[in-house]
């Protein structure tokens, strides 16, 4: 409690000292400011970051992060009826519509690496996780090296679909055949209707898809890790103001403590348990003021 | 996936009307856009002045050559970043479909005003019209009645291209459809239900214009 | 535009040059694959549409207003989704995993029956045009129905309708876009991949623009000459595509 009491203070401080600094607002703050809305883009099946609940409205651990730098935007530039829109996106169109104005955020679970950086620009880390396969066990596969001659489901403009491709390369093994996928959803339905053998896709996401399925027994998580994926908010690059705010309101969730009710809140559902790595991640990213 | 179930679709039926609503509503309002810019167009392609014509022709061409669903994408992406502000995913649809559909509508407009015979226009000039009156008294009329059936067609395939949409995830009814189907894994109901929905709009319209057809004829 | 870096250089660059050339390849046979239904089935439906037989007739008119009033994309997610899974298990499987490019085999099956309730209106409007008294002429001379068909009606009514059903085909090869939708990786699938690996998707978009662009310009060149050559001398030419 007391924390929280700590973290409104700051707000009420940054709201004060907003007025002075409203003069010179640039990038997405003036575009908010002026506007009056804030646009937050969402993957509708990436679990449990950012999905659709049942009544088909988009929740999920980064959608609640980004709730949270919609009101301290509502705050610091002291818009209390700002309007939060909320936008479905794929792993194909979210780069292109953050670039284009259309979403001022990306909330999913997109993996903050140097090539997406030379486009756009990532908040704090917010997870970190790695790639990893979903496979049925009837295929017998049980690593990367299992997958020749296979059937492969990836998601288009996915890092999965990239470290696999490249992975399978390198290794020199006989490249599996790939039935390219629209989301994750439709990822987990192929492999239910028979139509691939295993799902390129990141171990939480892998895991939270297996938890859904009305079919558990029939597939499981298998391999090593197959590549080291930090997941960030997108956001656009040379924003340094927005940025600011963006990374003190996460800093202030995972310092505060209160990050970690929301991360039980949204992954025990999908059974994942809070793992050191993540822990760190927390840590590291709690920046005093 | 086990056998029919009916209730997904009851219990999602709120959602999908929404989807269904915003489908008739980019049609309607890209049928508008594109008659009227396909009026627009199709003077400008049957100009006297040269270049206008070739411009239209162009524009005509480039739009019957290329798919829509990338005609959508480009809009989809650019023109946010032309308007140097952010549009909304319906506005840019209905931009896409509008500049699409204006190339098929011009053709259609053009077809029926050129079917009528010059020598009214001249029949009219010389009994004292002027050669707006005579567009506008004779030769509309007439041409309005013949392309009507076509016009109507072209509306109901523009309805049904409206489902391309899905690409940009608009959420419109086919959109919603798959987002049913991949979150209630249920395929076969969804996709059987949503052609079942398109099939009969469509075909009542299509009825519509036959007997519609039928009583234009002369 | 500060916030995108343009960088042509990318389209001729390996391997997404390598990989729009295949979507070039995979649009191409698509289109040409889906055509071919289209032209057996679309004749034969079209043909049934004209006969005495009102049960044959009916079914025609049916199978027509059916694929007609569908969009392309349902019909494309039925062929690829809904099949499979309504058919029996081992059929389903064989369709979803035996088939050697399972999405390509619904595109091509889409596409091509859809197309096919186009050709059959252009194939019955152009036997219908061919004047009753040729017909009643050549069934007064002794021709069976069948031989009526074969050595009158069909072709003339193909040399009419040539016009409608090259308009047809660049039809089909337009909707050969809607694959994408299945993870066919045509043209502009293919253009998509590009953007995401590189993110410059205007490059790519214009790219896969001018494939079609110029696709289309040789098909309008051909049909030019095709139209030339199956004119009728002192026929009127109708079409309406």
């Amino acid at each position: 409690m007391k924390s929280f009491r700590i973290a409104f203070a700051i707000a009420a401080l940054c709201a004060l000292a907003a007025p002075a600094s409203s003069q010179e607002l640039y990038g997405t703050l003036k575009k908010v400011r002026d506007t009056k809305t804030f646009t937050i883009g969402f993957r509708e099946a990436s679990y449990p970051f950012a999905y659709y609940d049942d009544q088909k409205k988009p929740v999920g651990f980064s959608v609640e992060l980004c709730n949270r730098i919609a009101d301290a935007l509502k705050q610091q530039l002291n818009l209390p009826d700002l309007a939060v829109r909320y936008l479905p996106i794929n792993a194909q169109t979210r780069i292109p519509l953050l670039t284009n104005g259309t979403i001022d955020i990306e909330c999913g679970s997109t993996t903050n690496n140097l090539a997406r950086q030379q486009q756009v620009d990532f908040s704090y880390n917010v997870y970190v996780t790695g790639g990893r396969l979903l496979a049925s066990k009837a295929s017998g596969i049980k690593e990367i090296e299992d997958l020749s001659g296979k059937v492969v489901g990836v998601s288009t403009g996915s890092s999965n679909e990239r470290v696999l491709k490249t992975l399978i390369e390198e290794l020199k093994l006989t490249p599996p055949r790939y039935v390219v996928l629209r989301d994750h959803a439709e990822g987990m339905l192929a492999l239910e209707t028979g139509r691939i053998d295993s799902y390129a896709h990141d171990e939480v996401g892998a895991y939270s898809l297996l938890s859904k399925s009305t079919q558990k027994d029939r597939f499981d998580v298998v391999g090593r890790l197959l590549s080291f994926d930090p997941y960030g908010l997108m956001i656009r690059r040379d924003d340094s103001a927005f940025k600011f705010v963006v990374n003190r309101t996460l800093a202030m969730i995972f310092r505060s403590g209160e990050v970690y009710p929301m991360f039980k809140r949204h992954f025990e559902p999908f059974g994942i348990p809070l793992t050191p790595p993540v822990d760190w991640n927390f840590k590291l990213n709690s920046m005093p003021d | 996936m086990g056998p029919l179930d009916a209730n997904v679709i009851l219990r999602n039926l709120p959602y999908l009307w929404e989807g269904l609503q915003l489908s008739l509503l980019l049609a309607a309002l890209a049928i508008t856009g594109g008659i009227l810019f396909g009026a627009i167009m199709s003077v400008l392609r049957m100009s006297s002045i040269r270049p206008v014509a070739w411009l239209a022709v162009g524009y005509v061409n480039f739009f019957r050559s290329v798919p829509l669903i990338l005609v959508i994408f480009w809009i989809y992406f650019l023109v946010p970043l032309l308007l140097g502000r952010a549009t909304g995913p319906f506005l840019s649809a209905w931009i896409a479909f509008t500049l699409f559909e204006t190339a098929y509508y011009c053709e259609i407009i053009r077809a029926g005003v050129q079917s009528i015979p010059k020598g009214q226009i001249s029949a009219g000039v010389a009994s004292g019209m002027s050669r707006l009156q005579a567009m506008r008294h004779i030769v509309m009329p007439q041409a309005f009645r013949n392309m009507m059936p076509i016009l109507l067609t072209q509306s109901i395939i523009l309805f049904q291209d409206t489902s391309l949409v899905y690409v940009v995830t608009l959420r419109d009814f086919m959109t919603s459809v798959v987002t049913v189907a991949n979150q209630d894994l249920r395929l076969v109901e969804l996709y059987l239900f949503a052609a079942v929905v398109y099939f009969v709009i469509c075909f009542t319209g299509s009825r519509f214009i036959n007997r519609l057809g039928g009583s234009f004829r002369r | 535009m500060s916030s995108y870096n343009w960088n042509w250089a990318v389209l001729v660059s390996q391997p997404y040059l390598g990989w729009l050339l295949d979507g070039l390849a995979t649009t191409v046979m698509l289109a040409l694959s889906a055509w071919m239904i289209a032209l057996v089935v679309g004749t034969l439906i079209g043909l049934a549409r004209t006969l005495p037989n009102p049960i044959l007739r009916g079914l025609a008119t049916a199978y027509v207003d059916l694929f007609r009033n569908i969009p392309v994309l349902v019909q494309m997610f039925l062929w690829f989704f809904v099949l499979p899974e309504v058919v029996p298990p081992e059929m389903g499987h064989w369709l979803k995993r035996d088939l050697p490019y399972p999405e390509f085999f619904s595109a091509v099956m889409c596409l091509g029956l859809y197309a096919a309730s186009r050709v059959a209106e252009q194939v019955r409007s152009g036997i219908t045009s061919v004047p009753p008294g040729l017909s009643a002429a050549a069934r007064a001379s002794g021709l069976s129905v069948a031989q009526t068909y074969r050595y009158i009606l069909l072709p003339l009514g193909f040399r009419i309708i040539v016009p409608p059903l090259t308009s047809e085909f660049l039809g089909i090869f337009k909707n050969t876009s809607i694959a994408l939708t299945i993870g066919v990786m045509e043209i502009t699938a293919e253009s998509r991949q590009i953007e995401s690996y590189t993110f410059q998707g205007y490059e790519a978009f214009a790219a896969a623009t001018a494939l079609y662009l110029s696709i289309s310009l040789v098909l309008l060149f051909l049909t030019r000459r095709l139209e030339a050559r199956a004119r009728i001398p002192g026929w009127i030419s109708r079409g309406n595509g």
